[in-house]
């Protein structure tokens, strides 16, 4: 009787083990978007990169004052359940542009902060001007 | 005496029984194989691999062992077969269009890669089904010839100008299995965003709160109910400095978890509006049964292809 108990014990085991699932490491939300909303996305393939284009309220809805726009920049990797897709990887960068300044005549606001050892755009003038030129993505139901 | 004579019963029984079983098993037949229309094009290793792995079920070239023409056994295999006939056949490859092709190639790796197909159970009993690593590598090297890369398209870039000039519909679409189109995602966190190389789209997926909070809690085999993720998918568009931007909107797709509603689809239930229009895809309940096979890839993140991972 006592090895019946054994057998039963060690199925239950075995059972219970191969029921568990090895999760991957999944990869911990490094930029919070503080209820920006995602505006669109710009892959850059000679740069490994992808960005997504974020917008506070007032940006979403132009023409308005104080939009603030952030560019948030990942390092494209292999998604790791797909081979033929490429997903973000780690963050590499923020950059805020900030429209408020130019109600009073002066140019955007504008601030880059590194991410894992990424190094700091050369030209704010010319990052501004890039953002400021990014269109929007078409989304279902949007304001059109 | 008694003993003997019972004995001898029992002995002829079970010999009539299994000369039964053997007679309808090497006379039974379990599914027809139809007339080859058009085999797939590959490098002969390619083919070869397709052939030992996958045939016996997704090709009309089924060759099936004694054992699959048992009673009640071949009812299933039968069963596999003609579900895995419908969902992909090699022998009829001509009758895909090129995009559908390669979408199969692509689908057929990461299966196989992710140990989905061939189906344990099947290449438990059937060693010959299973796919060396040496194999693996090779239609991986097969697919990196189909590698698409987007170019500028006058016309494309034409139609996502245009997709600005129509007006979404007012009424929320709403799936043949209930699932309707929810404008709020626009409020929920991005969960990843992906770039194909397979084809030529790329997506950015959202998670609502449910769903997120168990992304941060690693509790996701299984998701929560509740739980709901949005990939909205673009056609890519190419400017002149080589920049990809999100073209054509081509769909809105949804997987919203619910392990009872849609246990037929793996607890997942599955959602796509196509076009500008938002027009529902898919005319019954039952058409979902293909999303949720191939998400049986991502069994590791729960049927979730697109989680960024710690690589």
């Amino acid at each position: 009787m006592r090895y019946l108990y054994f057998i039963l014990l060690a199925a239950a085991l075995m059972s219970c083990s191969q029921a568990k699932q090895h999760i991957p490491a999944i990869r911990p939300y490094a930029f919070n978007d503080s209820g920006y909303q995602v505006i669109t996305t710009v892959i850059n393939e000679k740069a490994n990169s992808v960005a997504m284009l974020y917008g506070n309220k007032a940006a979403m809805h132009l023409p308005s004052t104080g939009a603030i726009y952030k560019l948030v920049t990942y390092r494209e990797q292999d998604n790791q359940s797909w081979y033929g897709s490429y997903i973000n990887g780690e963050l590499l960068s923020v950059e805020t542009v900030d429209m408020t300044p130019v109600t009073n005549g002066q140019p955007p606001a504008y601030q880059f902060r590194p991410y894992n050892g990424a190094t700091a755009a050369s030209d704010a003038a010319a990052r501004t001007a890039f953002i400021q030129s990014l269109q929007p993505a078409w989304y279902p139901c949007d304001p059109q | 005496m008694k003993t003997s004579r019972l004995l001898k019963i029992a002995l002829l029984t079970t010999g009539a029984l299994s000369i039964a079983v053997a007679a309808i098993s090497f006379t039974t037949q379990v599914v027809e194989n139809p007339p080859v229309t058009g085999e797939i094009n590959a490098p002969e290793e390619v083919k070869q691999l397709f052939r030992h792995a996958c045939y016996d079920c997704h090709s009309n070239h089924t060759q099936l062992a004694w054992y699959d023409k048992l009673p009640v056994v071949s009812g299933l295999v039968r069963k596999d077969v003609i579900a895995a006939r419908e969902h992909l056949n090699f022998s009829e490859w001509d009758r895909l269009s090129p995009a559908q092709q390669q979408s199969a190639l692509w689908e057929a790796y990461n299966m196989i890669n992710s140990g989905t197909m061939p189906l344990p159970s099947y290449a438990a009993l059937h060693s010959n089904a299973k796919v060396t690593p040496a194999e693996l590598s090779g239609l991986r090297n097969y697919l990196n010839t189909k590698r698409v890369k987007v170019v500028p398209d006058s016309v494309k870039t034409a139609q996502a100008r245009q997709q600005w000039e129509k007006a979404t519909p007012v009424q929320l679409p709403v799936s043949v299995n209930g699932i309707r189109h929810m404008p709020e995602f626009r409020q929920w966190q991005v969960m990843s965003t992906t770039s194909r190389f397979d084809n030529t789209t790329m997506r950015v997926m959202f998670a609502n709160p449910v769903a997120m909070q168990a992304i941060k809690e690693k509790k996701i085999n299984p998701w929560p109910d509740g739980a709901v993720i949005v990939k909205v998918v673009w056609e890519k568009s190419i400017d002149v400095n080589g920049n990809i931007h999100p073209g054509k909107f081509l769909n809105i797709q949804y997987m919203v978890r619910d392990a009872k509603r849609y246990q037929d689809t793996d607890g997942w239930g599955y959602a796509k509006f196509e076009t500008p229009a938002l027009k529902p895809y898919g005319a019954t309940p039952m058409t979902f049964r293909e999303c949720s096979s191939c998400h049986r890839a991502a069994n590791k993140t729960g049927g979730i292809f697109d989680l960024s991972t710690l690589n």
